[in-house]
Order: C-alpha cells, then sequence, then structure tokens
C-alpha cells in the first residue's frame, strides 16, 4: 500500500515539490497557464467536452452572466469506475483554488478527440477530492477544472496512458484569470516521476490539439526539466532531445 | 648519534608520507585557488554574420590551446572569439568537438597561451565541500564566488547529471568552471532555478573525458547529433 500523503502543504493541498524534486515547483511556466474559458468556444461546438461545463452550468457561457457553477458537474455523465480485477491505476487530485471554486477531474471516453466528459473525481476547498481509480493501459484524457463562482472558468487536458498499478497525481492551481496543472507519477510520493508519454492537449487557443500535434510539441521540448537530465544509449546526459541545429554557423561556417 | 639520526629521519619521512598518503591534498584558501585558475577562465564572445555581438559566456582551459564551455554559449553563433581583461586583442577560437545533449563544446584557440586546469571527479566530491565559481558573469571579468557542493542531481538511472551548489552564477558564467579547494576542475557552471536562491548547477567535469569519443560517435549517426 502506498504511504499516505503526508508531505502535502496543509495551507495548500499541494504537494511541495520544489522541496521534494528540485524542479516541480507548483509555480506554472507562464507559457504554460491554462487559458480561461470563455463563452464563444461554447457556440462554436463544445457540446459534449468538459468545455460544455461552463455553458451547460449558466446557459453555458453562451449568454447571460457566469453563476455558480457546482451543478455542472453533476450534468455530466457519471464516471464508471474499471471493475475490481481489471487493470487500473490510482489518481489523486489536489488543487490550490479560491474559497467557493471547485475543482475536478473529468475523463474523455473518447480520448483521441477529448469527447464524452465523465466527472473521475472532484472537490473544492475545504473538501478533498476522494482518490479515483483509471482503467490501465488505454489512452487516457483528462482534463482538469476549476469551476469558479461568477467567472469563467478554466481547463487544462492531459493525455496519458496509465499503467496498472501505478497512482497518478494531478496538481492543478488557478493563476490570474486562467489555471495550470500537471500531472506526475506519484507512485513514490516522496519522489514524483514525470509520465513517460504525457501530452499536454490543451494550448494557447485550442483546448484539444490533435495527439499527433501535441507529442510533436512534447518532443519539441516544451515540457520536462533540465535539472533531471537523462539518458542516451545507456549515457546520462543533460537534455536527450538537444539538437546540434543552434551550431550549424560553427559547423559549417 | 648519526644512526638515531637516520632513524628519525627515516621515521619523520614515513610519518610526513603517511600523512600525505591518508588526507587528501592541502586545500587552498580561496586566494589561492583564484591565483592558480584564474589564468585559464576565459570569456567567450559570440558573433553573428556580420560580426555583432551575439552573446557571452565563459571557458576553461583543459589543454593547449583547448578550452571547454556550454554548447548553449555558442548558440546561433557564425564566429567565436576569447577575451581576457588586459589583453588588447580577442583571441579566434573554433568549435572543435561538441556534445550538445551534454551541453558541452570545446574550443581550438591556438593564441591562448594559460596553463591547463586539472579535472577533478565528481566520484571523489562530497556534499558539503567547498565549491569556488569563476567566470565572467554579465561582463563582469574574472568574477569568483563561494560556496558548497549542495547537491548531486541524477537522472531517473541514478547516474549523475549536475552538481548542484550554492556558489553563485549568473548570466555570462555559462561554461566558466565551478573548481575544488585543490582548484580541480569539479564542472563547468550551466544552469541556474532562478526562482529560488542560490540554486545553481554545473555539469560534471567527468564529462570532457567523455568527450572526444561522444563527439565522434554522435558524428557516426548524424541524425542524433543534428
Amino acid at each position: 500500500m502506498p504511504p499516505p500523503f503526508a508531505q502535502l502543504n496543509p495551507h495548500t493541498g499541494v504537494q511541495d515539490f520544489a522541496s521534494a524534486g528540485g524542479d516541480w515547483a507548483v509555480a506554472p511556466a507562464p507559457g504554460l497557464l491554462g487559458r480561461p474559458w470563455r463563452p464563444a468556444p461554447c457556440a462554436a461546438g463544445c457540446r459534449g467536452s468538459a468545455w460544455a461545463l461552463a455553458c451547460a452550468s449558466l446557459l453555458a457561457g453562451c449568454a447571460g452572466p457566469p453563476a455558480g457553477s457546482a451543478g455542472a458537474l453533476s450534468a455530466l455523465q457519471p464516471y464508471v469506475a474499471p471493475a475490481v480485477g481489471q487493470p487500473a491505476a490510482r489518481l489523486l487530485l489536489r488543487a490550490a483554488v479560491p474559497a467557493g471554486d471547485r475543482f475536478a477531474v473529468i475523463r474523455h471516453q473518447d480520448a483521441e478527440r477529448c469527447l464524452r466528459p465523465q466527472v473521475v473525481t472532484e472537490g473544492g476547498p475545504p473538501q478533498a477530492a476522494p482518490v479515483a481509480s483509471l482503467a490501465a493501459g488505454t489512452l487516457t484524457t483528462l482534463d482538469f477544472v476549476v469551476l469558479r463562482a461568477g467567472q469563467p472558468g478554466c481547463g487544462v487536458s492531459l493525455s496519458f496512458t496509465p499503467v496498472a498499478g501505478r497512482s497518478y497525481l494531478v496538481q492543478g492551481l488557478v493563476v490570474g484569470a486562467g489555471c495550470d496543472a500537471q500531472l506526475v507519477d506519484a507512485t513514490q510520493p516522496d519522489r514524483p516521476q514525470p509520465v513517460a508519454d504525457l501530452v499536454r492537449r490543451s494550448a494557447a487557443g485550442q483546448r484539444c490539439l490533435p495527439l499527433a500535434q501535441a507529442r510533436a510539441q512534447a518532443q519539441a521540448g516544451t515540457s520536462g526539466s533540465a535539472i533531471q537530465g537523462g539518458q542516451v544509449n545507456g549515457e546520462a546526459v543533460l537534455d536527450p532531445r538537444a539538437t546540434a541545429a543552434d551550431l550549424e554557423g560553427l559547423i559549417r561556417p | 648519534m648519526s644512526r638515531f639520526r637516520r632513524h628519525t629521519v627515516h621515521v619523520t619521512t614515513a610519518a610526513l608520507a603517511a600523512l600525505v598518503l591518508a588526507s587528501p591534498a592541502a586545500a587552498l584558501t580561496p586566494a589561492e585557488v583564484f591565483a592558480q585558475v584564474s589564468p585559464s577562465v576565459w570569456r567567450v564572445q559570440t558573433l553573428d554574420r556580420d560580426g555583432l555581438l551575439l552573446g557571452q559566456g565563459s571557458a576553461v582551459v583543459i589543454g593547449p590551446g583547448r578550452l571547454v564551455t556550454n554548447c548553449h554559449v555558442l548558440a546561433k553563433a557564425r564566429r567565436v572569439q576569447l577575451r581576457r581583461d588586459g589583453l588588447a586583442q580577442p583571441v579566434s577560437a573554433r568549435l572543435q568537438l561538441w556534445d550538445v545533449q551534454r551541453d558541452l563544446c570545446q574550443l581550438d584557440a591556438p593564441g591562448v597561451r594559460a596553463p591547463p586546469v586539472a579535472l577533478a571527479s565528481a566520484a571523489q566530491a562530497a556534499v558539503g565541500q567547498p565549491a569556488y565559481a569563476i567566470g565572467h558573469p554579465r561582463n563582469l571579468d574574472l568574477t569568483m564566488s563561494a560556496g558548497l557542493v549542495s547537491s548531486f542531481r541524477r537522472n531517473a538511472a541514478g547516474q549523475l547529471v549536475l552538481i548542484q551548489t550554492s556558489a553563485a552564477i549568473s548570466g555570462g558564467s555559462s561554461g566558466g568552471g565551478l573548481f575544488n579547494e585543490q582548484g580541480q576542475l569539479l564542472g563547468l557552471t550551466t544552469l541556474q532555478i532562478t526562482a529560488g536562491q542560490n540554486l545553481n548547477f554545473a555539469i560534471p567535469a567527468d564529462w570532457v573525458n567523455d568527450l572526444p569519443r561522444r563527439h565522434a560517435a554522435a558524428l557516426a549517426t548524424p541524425a542524433a547529433s543534428r
């Protein structure tokens, strides 16, 4: 049985990766901040997606002022956890959001296209989100969403393939009008590890990047940490993705 | 009498030898470290196609006319030159070896006349030992800062990737030296976490020895290196 999350910051409910791992500070990189939900996407066809939460809650962002959005989650289909005995992974959720806001993780039944959302787990200060279970071995797209009283919500979409028996932590927070989230393998709670195949599906102006595009961006080095380094052909390296492209002017002057 | 004297000399010699063997090389003062190694730390300037200054960093002499620096110091450059205070003209340098995945590049600069530094193995280093960074941060030639070896950062396989130090570094320090108390090169100061305090990192000097082999291997598999 995994050890408890005793190292969680009691004030924020967020694990302090800065002290545990050295480079997983909670504060997100500015370029990675989730964009706030706007009414426009609802009219543009977000039906059936998590982004429709805003719509569902308040005539959906599409008209009228935003209102309290807690009811939006119950409007979604119920989540069906994998049956006992099926390969599964644990999902934990921690978030730092203002009082009155709600946060949740939503799983898309159509992981490729981010469609048909189900609420996997939810919480809000001071209520912790219950631990949930995810089917292992299949591509999974999760949205970390924040439903904000009187304001547009925000969300971050992440895709990965859970591995049976492992524990994953979604860690989210609100920053200004947006929010951010990261997903780590927290099977060893005191040594969170990056998730190898994790890709961020949401980007500026897009809530569900095509998988190939999201993977290409991940390959391009938009995520990861220099402090953690890597390994290529059995040898330690600082950045496995580095190329000599920037040295071409010296290699072939 | 003379036998006694000879015996005393032998005992004294043996004791000294034992002492030398039992303890590491004598620690130098920071001033002595600086005096010993600072002639081997040079300022790197990169220039664009029009000869305009593109960026600056630091480099450390590891052999006759051979210096190592971080590859990111050389990014986008078309020419490289080396400078030192008191030297009227810059010394031209050429990229000789590169290992971009380790951010380690070697420059060939026959015009550089400076003693090479000795390399220290990180395996002999310990958290808590003194560490001195010498480089050219923010155009401030040959700035020395003192700190400790704060930690060793390893990849998922447990291999050393970075030496963490509390010795202060700044922009322009990249490629400079992190030295131990004997004036041996522990690593090249490479990056810092600006969100914290005194969270600075150096790639290990052990990687310098691997550079020729890894450079050749990368050239043999161009897709991996280019």
